[in-house]
C-alpha cells in the first residue's frame, strides 16, 4: 500500500496502569528526511516504538505504518522498518559472519556493499562472537545489518548511548554515509542535543506522551527566545520572584538566576513582545541571547519536568 | 525459518551435549547397581523429574530469555510472519530434547542391546519415543506458560500427570494421549506466538482448549482449598476427624486394634451366626492375625513399555543363566549372566534347549499372557500359576483357578501364620507355605470363600482361629462413603464359608460437602476424571456412582450461581457471540471450575479494578 506517511498515529493511547505513556498522539512522519524525537525519560518515545512495532497494543486510537495497523504487520512491511534499540540486542551467541549469513537470508534487499562499507568504520573481526564485541563494535555490526536490509526506515532508539566518542563518531559518520546513498527515513531518537543537530530534518518533541513540537530544528529554535533582566528593584525573594511575577508572563518557560541578574526563557513569543510584557511589570531586558538548540530543548522540556515541591526543600 | 531454527538450536546444542553427556555418565554409573534396563519406580520417578522437569524448565527459561523487551522486538521485529517465528523456535527446542533426553536412552538401549546380556526388544525402544514425547510436551507446556498472558496456563502442568498416571491397556491408550497433547499445545504456542504477548487469547477454539484442561486442574486445586476453610481450622481447634474419629463412620475402624475391631463390627451389626459371633469374639483378642493385601494391581500387558515391568527376570543361580521373559516371543528367554550366549528357552509347558526348538512347539510352548514373576520360581499369569524348577529343568503348574477368575495381586506371605493367600476377583484364597514351596504336588488351598460383593475393597484383615479362619472385610462403598459396611466371615477348616454379620455405616466423618466437594463443583469433571482412569486401567477406577451422590441439589445450585457470575463477568469484557456462545456451553457443561477458567482466562487489571487514569482527560497540547 502506498501512503505519503510511514507512520501515522491518530488520537494514540496507551497506558500502563493507571500511567498513560502516550495521551491522544496524532502524528504524522513523512516518507524522507531524518527525524528526531526527543523528549524526557518516561515521555514515551520507546512507547511510541514498541507500539510502532507491534510488540505493544494501544488502548485506543490507531496507528499505522506504511498504511498496515501496527498490531498487524505483514511480513512485507516488517520488511520495510529496520530497528536498532539503545543495547544492539544482538545473538551473543553466534559468530559475526554468521549472524550476517542468517539476516541475510531474511531480507531480499540485503546489500553486501553497503554492509562492508558500514562495517568499515568499526574495527570487527568476522569469526568473532557477539558476545566477545565491545558495545561501539557491537553498535557497528547493528547499524551495518539494519543499513545492509535497505529498509526504507530506519528506527534508532537511543543508539548512541553509552558508546564512547570515537564510536559515536563512527557511528554518526556511519549513519550519514549510509543516508546519503539511500534514501531511507530515519527516526532517531536521542538525548545527545549535538547529535540531534548534526543530523536532524525534523524536530519531534514528546512531553508526557503528547507531542509538543513537531519542526525543522531551526524552526523550534525560533520559537524560544531567552533574555537577561533586572529585577532587584522589586525586592523580592527570587522564588518569589518567579511564582508571582515570571510564571505569569506569557509563554514563560523557564527562569536561571546568574549573580543578580535572572535569565529568562519563553516560548513562542516575539522579542518586542516580551519586551512589553515585562516593561509592564517595570522589569528591563538587559540584553536578549541567542539559544541554541541543546539550550532550547532543555529549556523547553524542563517546563513539565517533575521537580521536588518547593516547600518541602526550603530550608527552615 | 530454518536459518533462524539454526541459530536457536545453535544457543542451546553445547548445553544439551553437555546434559545428555552427564546423563549418561550417570547411567552408566548405575549399571554398578542394577542393570540399566530393570524395572525401579524410584529410577523412574527420577528419570521423569529429570527430563520432563528439565525439559519444562528449557522451555520456560528459552521463552523467558526471548521475551525480555529488546530481545523480543529483534525476535519478532524481522520479515517472517509470527507463525513461522515459533516454529523455528519449537523446532529448535524439539531438537534439544532429542539431544538432551533421546540421546542418553538410545546409546544405552542400544548399548545393552548390542554389548549387554539383557534381553532388548522393540518396546525398549519405542519406550525411547514414548519419553522423548512426553518430554516434547513438557517443554511445550514451559514455552506456552512463559508465552501466553494468562498466568493461569500454570493449571496445564496438570496434563502432564493425564499422561504419565494412568495405566496403558494399549499402545493406542500410551501414546495417543501425549500425541494429542503435544498437538494442541502446539497449536495453543503457535496462536500465543505473536508480536503482543501482552494479549490474551480470544478465539473460542483456543479458549475451549486451555479452559477444559484448566478446569480440570482447579477442581483440585478446589480440593486442597478445603485445607484453608475446613481442615486446617479443624486441625488447629483439634476437632478434626483424622484426630478424632467419628463414632459410627468406617474410619473409625481404622483407629481400632483387631479385637477392638471384631467388637466394633458386631456393635449394631445384623448378624447372621450369633454363636459363630460370639466365639470369633473371644478368640479375637489371642488369635493370629494378618492384613491380606486388597489392592488391585494392573495386569501386564504385552509389549508394554519395559518401566510397567513388575520384574525383571529369573536366575539360574547355579548355572548362572538369566531368564527374561520375552513379550516378542511370550517366553523366558536364557542368557548366560557373564557371556549374554543364548541359554535356552522356558515355555509354558516346559523348558527348551533353543529359542528354535522352541518356535517348533511354539503353538503350546508360548506363554498365554505375560505373567507375574514370583520369588524367582513362580510364574502368575491369568489364572494359572507355575512353578519353575531350574534343578530338574521342568515346569509345573501348581494350581488353576476358574475359568472366569484371576489373579488381582501377586501371592502374598502372611510371615506370622505360615500361609500364602493369593487374593482373586472372586475369592481369598490360603495355601499353607511349606506345600506351597514344595513343588511337586498339585496345590489344594487350605481356604478358600468368595469375597462378598462390594463396592470398594479397601482391606482385609485375617484372623487365624482355633476352628478355621475369620476375616474382616471392610468396604468404602462409594465414594462419598455411602454403602460402607464391613463384613465378618468364617472359614472352617473344611472350608465351609459362614457369613457371620454385616455391619453398614451410615455416618461419614466429613460432611457430605466436603466428601464429595469435587463432584458438587463440576459433576461432569468428576465423571470424566473417572472415566478417564476407567478406561485406561480398571484396576484403577474411582467409584463414581453418581446415582448414589448427596450433593445433586447442591451441585445444581453451584451450576446455577456459575452461569450468573459468567453473565456477569462476561459483561465486563464485552464478549462478542462466538465468546458468549462458547462460555455458556463451557459453564454449562463443566460448572464452577470453568467460570474461574474464564477469569483466568481473561485480563484482570483494567477490567474488575478500574482506577481513574491520569492525564487521560487532559487535552493534547497544541503545537
Amino acid at each position: 500500500m502506498c501512503s505519503e506517511f510511514c507512520i501515522e498515529t491518530h488520537d494514540l493511547v496507551k497506558t500502563f496502569g493507571d500511567k498513560t505513556a502516550i495521551n491522544h498522539l496524532t502524528l504524522a512522519i513523512p516518507n524522507t528526511g531524518i527525524h528526531a524525537i526527543v523528549g524526557s525519560n518516561g515521555a514515551g518515545k520507546s512507547t511510541l516504538f514498541r507500539l510502532l512495532l507491534g510488540v505493544d497494543t494501544p488502548n485506543s486510537g490507531s496507528i499505522k505504518v506504511y498504511g498496515e495497523p501496527a498490531t498487524n504487520l505483514s511480513p512485507a512491511t516488517r520488511a520495510k522498518v529496520a530497528y536498532v534499540n539503545e543495547e544492539h540486542t544482538l545473538p551473543t551467541w553466534m559468530k559475526v559472519n554468521a549472524l550476517l549469513k542468517m539476516q541475510k537470508h531474511f531480507y531480499p534487499k540485503w546489500n553486501d556493499t553497503i554492509y562492508n562499507n558500514v562495517i568499515g568504520f568499526f574495527d570487527v573481526d568476522p569469526n568473532q562472537k557477539i558476545a566477545g564485541l565491545s558495545r561501539g563494535e557491537r553498535a557497528g555490526v547493528n547499524l551495518a545489518m539494519v543499513l545492509a536490509q535497505q529498509a526504507s526506515t530506519l528506527i534508532l532508539d537511543e543508539p548512541t548511548l553509552g558508546l564512547d566518542v570515537v564510536a559515536k563518531q563512527s557511528f554518526l559518520e556511519a549513519l550519514l554515509f549510509a543516508e546519503r546513498e539511500s534514501e531511507s527515513t530515519i527516526i532517531y531518537c536521542s538525548h545527545q542535543m549535538e547529535e540531534i543537530e548534526r543530523v536532524a530534518e525534523n524536530l519531534i518533541i514528546l512531553e508526557k506522551g503528547q507531542l509538543t513540537n513537531s519542526s525543522t530544528p531551526e524552526a523550534f529554535v525560533e520559537r524560544i527566545k531567552s533574555v537577561m533582566v533586572e529585577a532587584e528593584h522589586l525586592g523580592l525573594s527570587a522564588s518569589s520572584l518567579k511564582a508571582e511575577v515570571f510564571e505569569k508572563l506569557p509563554g514563560f518557560i523557564n527562569t536561571k538566576s546568574i549573580d543578580h541578574s535572572y535569565q529568562l526563557t519563553f516560548v513562542d513569543r516575539s522579542l518586542e513582545q516580551i519586551t512589553a510584557d515585562l516593561n509592564a511589570r517595570s522589569i528591563n531586558i538587559s540584553f536578549a541571547q541567542n539559544v541554541s538548540l541543546n539550550q532550547a530543548v532543555n529549556a523547553f522540556l524542563s517546563k513539565h519536568h517533575s521537580r521536588p515541591s518547593q516547600a518541602k526543600h526550603t530550608p527552615a | 525459518m530454518f536459518e533462524l531454527a539454526k541459530s536457536e538450536f545453535y544457543r542451546y546444542q553445547k548445553w544439551a551435549c553437555l546434559w545428555a553427556l552427564v546423563v549418561l555418565g550417570v547411567f552408566l554409573f548405575s549399571l554398578r547397581y542394577q542393570p540399566f534396563l530393570y524395572p525401579d519406580q524410584a529410577k523412574s520417578a527420577l528419570n521423569n523429574l529429570l527430563m520432563l522437569g528439565g525439559s519444562f524448565m528449557f522451555g520456560a527459561l528459552q521463552i523467558v530469555l526471548h521475551r525480555r523487551k529488546n530481545h523480543w522486538t529483534f525476535l519478532i521485529h524481522r520479515p517472517l510472519p509470527s507463525s513461522g517465528i515459533c516454529n523455528a523456535i519449537l523446532l529448535a527446542g524439539a531438537a534439544v530434547i532429542l539431544i538432551a533426553v533421546g540421546a542418553p536412552w538410545l546409546v544405552m538401549v542400544a548399548g545393552t542391546d548390542v554389548f549387554g546380556s539383557s534381553l532388548v526388544e522393540f518396546r525398549h525402544y519405542s519406550y525411547i519415543v514414548y519419553l522423548c514425547l512426553t518430554a516434547l510436551m513438557s517443554y511445550q507446556l514451559g514455552v506456552l506458560i512463559v508465552l501466553n498472558a494468562s498466568r493461569g496456563i500454570v493449571l496445564l502442568v496438570g496434563l502432564l500427570v493425564l499422561v504419565l498416571a494412568p495405566k496403558a491397556d494399549s499402545h493406542l491408550a500410551q501414546f495417543a494421549p501425549v500425541i494429542v497433547f503435544n498437538g494442541m499445545l502446539y497449536y495453543l504456542n503457535k496462536l500465543s506466538f505473536k508480536p503482543d504477548l501482552s494479549t490474551y487469547l480470544r478465539g473460542p477454539i483456543a479458549q475451549s482448549l486451555l479452559a477444559v484442561p484448566m478446569s480440570f486442574n482447579l477442581v483440585y486445586l478446589l480440593i486442597l482449598s478445603t485445607v484453608v476453610f475446613y481442615h486446617g481450622p479443624k486441625w488447629a481447634l483439634g476437632t478434626h476427624p483424622d484426630t478424632n474419629p467419628v463414632d459410627g463412620s468406617l474410619s473409625y475402624t481404622y483407629s481400632l486394634n483387631k479385637d477392638e475391631l471384631v467388637d466394633y463390627t458386631l456393635e449394631n451389626a445384623q448378624v447372621f451366626a450369633p454363636d459363630l459371633a460370639n466365639s470369633i469374639r473371644l478368640q479375637a483378642d489371642e488369635s493370629n492375625y494378618h492384613w491380606i493385601a486388597a489392592s488391585v494391581r494392573s495386569h501386564p500387558r504385552s509389549h508394554q513399555l519395559h518401566l510397567d515391568d513388575t520384574n525383571y527376570q529369573l536366575v539360574d543361580e547355579k548355572n548362572n543363566i538369566n531368564y527374561q521373559f520375552s513379550h516378542r516371543h511370550m517366553a523366558l528367554l536364557g542368557k548366560h549372566a557373564l557371556t549374554g550366549e543364548p541359554a535356552g528357552v522356558i515355555g509354558q509347558d516346559g523348558f527348551y534347549r533353543s529359542l528354535s526348538e522352541f518356535k517348533q512347539n511354539k503353538e503350546g510352548a508360548a506363554f498365554e499372557r505375560v505373567p507375574y514373576l514370583i520369588e524367582n520360581r513362580y510364574a502368575a499369569f491369568g489364572n494359572t500359576l507355575l512353578s519353575i524348577n531350574f534343578e530338574d529343568k521342568s515346569v509345573s503348574e501348581r494350581f488353576r483357578l476358574r475359568d472366569n477368575e484371576y489373579l488381582q495381586n501377586m501371592p502374598f506371605h502372611m510371615q506370622t501364620s505360615g500361609f500364602i493367600s493369593l487374593f482373586t476377583n472372586q475369592r481369598i484364597i490360603l495355601f499353607d507355605s511349606q506345600r506351597f514351596a514344595y513343588e511337586y504336588e498339585t496345590l489344594a488351598p487350605n481356604f478358600a470363600f468368595e469375597l462378598p460383593k462390594t463396592i470398594s475393597l479397601t482391606s482385609i484383615l485375617g484372623f487365624e482361629l482355633a476352628d478355621g479362619f475369620a476375616f474382616i472385610i471392610q468396604d468404602k462403598g462409594h465414594y462419598s462413603g455411602v454403602g460402607a459396611k464391613t463384613h465378618l466371615i468364617h472359614v472352617d477348616y473344611a472350608q465351609n464359608e459362614t457369613l457371620v454379620a454385616s455391619r453398614e455405616y451410615t455416618v461419614n466423618r466429613h460432611p457430605n460437602w466436603i466428601e464429595e466437594i469435587d463432584y458438587m463443583l463440576s459433576p461432569l469433571l468428576y465423571v470424566m476424571r473417572a472415566e478417564i482412569m476407567n478406561a485406561l486401567d480398571e484396576a484403577l477406577a474411582i467409584p463414581g456412582d453418581i446415582s448414589e451422590m448427596t450433593v445433586n441439589k447442591q451441585a445444581v445450585i453451584v451450576h446455577i450461581f456459575s452461569l450468573i457470575l459468567l453473565i456477569i463477568l462476561g459483561r465486563k469484557h464485552e464478549l462478542n457471540k462466538a465468546q458468549w456462545a462458547t462460555w455458556i456451553v463451557l459453564v454449562s457443561s463443566l460448572s464452577f471450575p470453568a467460570v474461574l477458567s474464564f477469569v483466568l482466562l481473561h485480563p484482570f487489571k483494567g477490567v474488575y479494578f478500574k482506577k481513574p487514569q491520569r492525564l487521560l482527560s487532559a487535552k493534547p497540547q497544541a503545537v
